[in-house]
């Protein structure tokens, strides 16, 4: 699905350089389910935006598919963001000004698919969070976990292979955090998408697949 | 137009209401500016009252007379052109010549300026007067320098009140003319036919038509064209007494600011003829003015938008990351900011169209127009589209930068809290 070959990211400023990724390799099958454990500030972030192609690495070779990443142009990486890729992020990360429909609706927006198809579409993801009578409100009248659960519809509305989920619970009470987590177990299990899951908390890495290790940017395990 | 979500454009635009006045203030004042003096021009122009079938008319406002010594002079056009080289041409009914001045008239021991026309008899067959009463005068008035006037309803109204103002008598300049007619009002833009009063020229004092041609005069002379006296004959034929004068002048050079259509003369204005670049190069100025009217407010809007953007450097983040291109949110911004400065645009329109009915006074006096409560000024199709081009090209001035600036953003900066 994703192989990640040499990838380092280094930041520089004019005093200070960083190197936030060194080196990393690693290759993600289709249908599996990763989580990404580290301290703060280890680079898993960085990883995660790396293979969400919001950040360009400064060295190494990045293929999705098979396809290599490198230099492709604005177009195709954003074309490749919306029709393989969903995002989850801890701050949910929704548009205020937007209700949740349009916020769900946002990835197929993108697509070249018919206002009403777009409104089904949303409203079936929706349905599958148990929002759907939400879907007229706007984010600030909802809970933290009402919020995530629309962040994980919007993800998933455009069915993408790959799901990348920074720190999903970790704005929400455990019992929240465990029914985003349920979620995101069933879209794997049941729809077969790939999900890789930055987390601090060894419970919910514990329910993955697959742990890797981050620690100064280097791979650890 | 599926990148711009309504809903959140009006949410956006209440949850900054600051920010909202702002923008649309900054974009409504130059657009209403624009739009006075595009209603100016669209009224001074446009077919209307008197002169409202002045696409069939062609004018000559100026002579300019080009001396051997290099000396330059530019007016009205003399008398004695009009009656021996114009008349001689001209079909029947259709030459105008007017000539304008003014009158003081006392009432209730106060002094009032009266805009005066004098004009000859066929000036009445060639422009569309509308009499309210009584009728205009005649060839024989005119030759025979009757003392007799026409007046505007209004300047009646003022008067005599609601008495019959035919047959009565009025002094203009200490003379007394009798009231033959009163004409629906004209508009002060009409600058070929507004006046108050009309009097035949040939009260006026004029210079004797047997003089050389060696001098300006004080007439603006109208042709109407016909099925038999087309605008190309006019034209030409006015060519040729142009060429037999220049004969006949020896050395000196004269040269006719015209005859041209309406919106070439309101161009032309009353500087010298031969400056003038032509009616592409008059709307082209008027396009420089309107954007240099509009550049720093654009500026001022790029800022206002850049602000506004960086409020929302967030979401555009996320909507990169859920798959949009830099060409969707270069559009959608662009969208934005087009219905915002169209809006604007609108509030523009409508306080230009309040201001410039409202502020007539002091709006058109500072133009040099001869009575502005005498100004009338109509909404048309033209100056919606006219409202159309110029909120484009605000939005296009102001939103361009910041669109460019969102294309470039980077994602994951922005996630980490970093803003544009």
């Amino acid at each position: 699905m994703i192989e990640l070959e040499n990838i380092s990211k280094l930041y520089r400023t004019k005093t200070i350089e960083t190197l936030a990724l060194d080196s990393i390799n690693l290759k993600i099958q289709k249908g599996e389910f990763l989580s990404v454990m580290g301290p703060s500030g280890c680079g898993k972030s960085t990883l995660l935006n790396v293979m969400g192609l919001l950040d360009n690495p400064t060295g190494g070779r990045l293929f999705l598919d098979g396809t290599p990443i490198n230099g492709k142009s604005d177009k195709s990486l954003a074309m490749m963001r919306n029709h393989k890729l969903g995002f989850v992020f801890q701050n949910f990360h929704l548009i205020p000004s937007l209700n949740v429909l349009d916020n769900v609706e946002l990835p197929l927006l993108y697509r070249n698919m018919p206002a009403k198809k777009r409104k089904m579409r949303a409203q079936e993801v929706l349905e599958q969070v148990g929002l759907k009578h939400r879907s007229g409100h706007f984010p600030s009248e909802l809970s933290g976990g009402q919020c995530q659960r629309v962040a994980v519809a919007r993800a998933i509305a455009g069915k993408p292979e790959l799901l990348l989920a920074d720190e999903p619970t970790g704005n929400l009470d455990s019992k929240m955090g465990e029914e985003v987590m349920l979620l995101l177990r069933s879209l794997n299990s049941e729809l077969g998408t790939t999900i890789v899951m930055v987390t601090h908390d060894r419970s919910l890495s514990s329910q993955t697949g697959r742990i890797v290790h981050l620690f100064d940017g280097r791979q650890v395990n | 137009m599926k990148y711009l979500n309504l809903q959140q454009f009006w949410e956006q635009l209440r949850k900054n209401r600051f920010f909202t006045f702002l923008s649309l203030f900054g974009i409504s004042i130059p657009v209403m500016v624009i739009m006075i003096m595009v209603l100016k021009v669209e009224m001074s122009i446009k077919p209307s009252g008197p002169e409202k079938n002045n696409d069939e008319m062609l004018f000559i406002q100026q002579v300019k007379i080009n001396g051997k010594d290099g000396t330059e002079a530019w007016g009205g056009v003399p008398l004695n052109i009009i009656e021996n080289h114009f008349r001689p041409l001209a079909a029947p009914n259709s030459l105008a010549f007017s000539s304008t001045g003014s009158a003081t008239f006392f009432k209730n021991n106060r002094a009032r300026d009266l805009s005066l026309r004098y004009t000859n008899a066929d000036f009445w067959k060639v422009f569309d007067f509308r009499f309210l009463h009584g009728h205009a005068f005649n060839e024989k008035d005119v030759e025979e320098q009757h003392n007799v006037a026409v007046v505007s309803g209004s300047l009646a109204r003022k008067l005599f009140g609601k008495k019959d103002a035919l047959g009565t008598t009025m002094d203009v300049n200490g003379e007394v003319y009798r009231i033959t007619g009163v004409v629906e009002d004209v508009s002060s833009l009409s600058r070929n036919t507004y006046a108050q009063i009309w009097l035949p020229y040939t009260r006026r004092n004029n210079s004797p038509v047997n003089a050389d041609y060696s001098h300006t005069g004080a007439y603006g002379v109208t042709f109407r064209s016909t099925e038999t006296w087309t605008g190309e004959q006019i034209q030409q034929q006015v060519r040729q007494v142009n060429e037999r004068l220049n004969n006949l002048n020896g050395d000196q050079e004269l040269i006719f600011a015209g005859p041209a259509p309406a919106a070439e003369i309101y161009f032309r204005g009353y500087r010298d003829p031969e400056a003038y670049g032509g009616l592409w190069m008059s709307y082209l100025g008027m396009a420089g003015k309107a954007l240099l009217i509009l550049f720093l407010p654009a500026l001022n809007l790029v800022s206002i938008n850049m602000t506004r953007i960086q409020e929302r450097s967030q979401e555009i983040a996320i909507r990169k990351a859920f798959g949009a291109t830099r060409k969707n949110l270069a559009l959608q911004v662009m969208t934005e900011n087009i219905l915002l400065t169209f809006l604007g645009g609108v509030m523009g329109l409508i306080m230009a169209y309040a201001v410039a009915t409202g502020f007539k006074e002091q709006v058109f006096t500072a133009w040099f127009i001869n009575n502005p409560s005498e100004v009338s000024l109509q909404l048309n199709y033209g100056v919606f589209f006219i409202l159309i081009g110029v909120s484009l090209i605000f939005s296009v001035l102001s939103g361009l930068i910041p669109a460019m600036r969102i294309s470039r953003l980077q994602p994951a900066y922005v996630m980490k809290g970093g803003v544009l």
